[in-house]
């Protein structure tokens, strides 16, 4: 079943490029467990065009 | 009163990552590190990584060694098909033994190089790609190219110790004048931005058609992409290649897996060596994955995803970890230094929650929390030492930083042995 096609809001196709830095491996090498590992883990960055198209305001919900 | 300055200095080498530095400065006390110099952000991480108690344990309660061996013995001898993974931050000393292990038990033996840098590891050993070493890039290279790769954070001191920054022998002007970075890539990495005018920002899976592109560009004809790459902008980079004296390729995971077989890569650093000089070396991320390759290799005549079977050995994707967790071939797992369960996609590492694991690692990690056995291991390189195959080839040995209670996994893989 389309999902999407029940939601208001508008959608984009996203391609998501998962990468690490930096700041993400030595946070791991601390604690994998630990909370700056999870934190620098779980961030998508988004252009600020396709944020716009989305409506999306601070704090939503996005998937 | 004053110390008389310590003039002499003693160096320790770094196994944070395949560039192995070995240059590092150490302040230790008690057998805690306590100051690291020299190391990058993740060298200093790894070097001072934080320890907990001495630490084996069975179906999670805590038990003495010889019971967490003896029921590690128990579960590979009562498998039909064991899978031992991982050995890229083991010593060339503990691979040797991991394979003399899988010999034994019939095992499928496989390392992460069979999902990332595996074919270009085996393309250097079987001298179908020219190489060089780091030392020859910091000392000869002109022109350096990082493509599908930023060592800027996965190999942190990487461009300042040796292929960007550094003066080199016969590279006295260094960056500003005698070197040339250049990044392709998908994404604006921090690499990209010091390759500042050089970056070439090409679309997921678009590296066969920019390779193409780039050998028309190499051989003076118009270089054509679907995606529409300006002609200019290649032939401008075609240009750089062809003048290069020493140049240098630095091939990343982003290039392997954007390829669907090597043909591409071979056919680029074909025609770069009938119009220049160019070399390839790979961006190997654990510390010896080279060395798992190399010495599987002499042992087998393949570099990972083997199957020993009564005195024989089969290869194939198949007996690689995705493959056989895929097919649930394997009975049992034995880990060593590599954390499956996070690196692998979960609809395929799941299948290994329905399998006894034994996890050996020097640190708790999602693998280690779901193992039958946990086996927790010194740290290799700060804790215990042997030897190791820097990313460009060349064998690197290191003493131990400071002494631990922990045993090495070298020790542990023996009393295994022993205990089968």
């Amino acid at each position: 079943m389309d999902f999407g096609s029940f939601l208001a809001a508008p959608e984009i196709e996203v391609k998501v490029i998962t990468y690490r830095d930096i700041f993400q491996d030595k946070a791991m090498l601390e604690n994998r467990f630990g909370e700056e590992y999870r934190d620098l883990s779980a961030v998508i960055k988004l252009d600020p065009a396709d944020l716009k198209q989305l409506s999306v305001k601070k704090g939503e919900t996005v998937i | 009163m004053c110390e008389e300055p310590d003039m002499e200095k003693n160096y320790y080498v770094c196994t944070g990552c395949g560039l192995l530095c070995d240059d590092i400065e150490v302040e230790s006390e008690k057998n805690v590190v306590n100051k690291v110099y020299t190391a990058c952000r993740v060298g200093v991480a790894h070097m001072k990584e934080t320890r907990g108690e001495v630490n084996f344990r069975v179906d999670n309660k805590p038990v003495d060694e010889a019971t967490a061996i003896k029921e590690a013995a128990s579960i590979l001898k009562n498998a039909r098909n064991p899978l031992i993974f991982g050995l890229g931050t083991s010593t060339n000393e503990t691979q040797k033994i991991a394979i003399e292990l899988a010999k034994k038990i019939n095992a499928t033996l496989d390392d992460p190089s069979s999902f990332c840098l595996g074919p270009l590891a085996e393309a250097l050993i079987q001298d179908k790609l020219k190489t060089c070493t780091l030392d020859d890039v910091r000392n000869k290279a002109d022109v350096i190219i990082y493509w599908g790769t930023d060592p800027s954070d996965s190999h942190p001191r990487h461009l300042s110790k040796h292929s960007y920054f550094p003066r080199g022998s016969e590279k006295q002007r260094g960056w500003e004048e005698e070197r040339t970075a250049v990044a392709i890539d998908v994404r604006k990495s921090h690499t990209a931005k010091i390759c500042g005018n050089y970056f070439f920002q090409i679309p997921p899976k678009g590296d066969t058609e920019f390779i193409d592109a780039l050998i028309a560009g190499l051989s003076g004809k118009l270089p054509k992409t679907s995606y529409n790459y300006p002609p200019k902008k290649i032939l401008e980079l075609a240009n750089i290649l062809k003048g290069a004296k020493f140049g240098v390729v630095f091939v990343g995971r982003g290039l392997i897996y954007s390829l669907e077989n090597l043909e591409p890569l071979f056919k680029l650093m074909k025609i770069l060596n009938e119009k220049a000089n160019f070399h390839l070396i790979p961006m190997v991320g654990n510390y010896n994955t080279m060395g798992f390759n190399e010495n599987l290799f002499a042992e087998t005549g393949y570099v990972n995803s083997v199957k020993f079977e009564n005195g024989t050995v089969k290869h194939g994707p198949e007996y690689s970890i995705v493959e056989s967790l895929k097919a649930k071939t394997v009975d049992a797992a034995l880990i060593i230094g590599s954390d499956p369960l996070l690196i692998l996609p979960r609809s395929i590492s799941k299948n290994m929650l329905e399998i006894p694991v034994i996890s050996v690692d020097n640190c708790e990690t999602l693998t280690s929390k779901h193992a039958k056995v946990y086996i927790n291991t010194a740290i290799s390189g700060v804790e215990s030492g042997g030897s190791a195959i820097r990313m460009d080839g060349v064998k690197v040995n290191f003493e131990p930083v400071i002494e631990t209670n922990n045993p090495s996994d070298e020790v542990i893989l023996k009393k295994i042995m022993e205990a089968l």
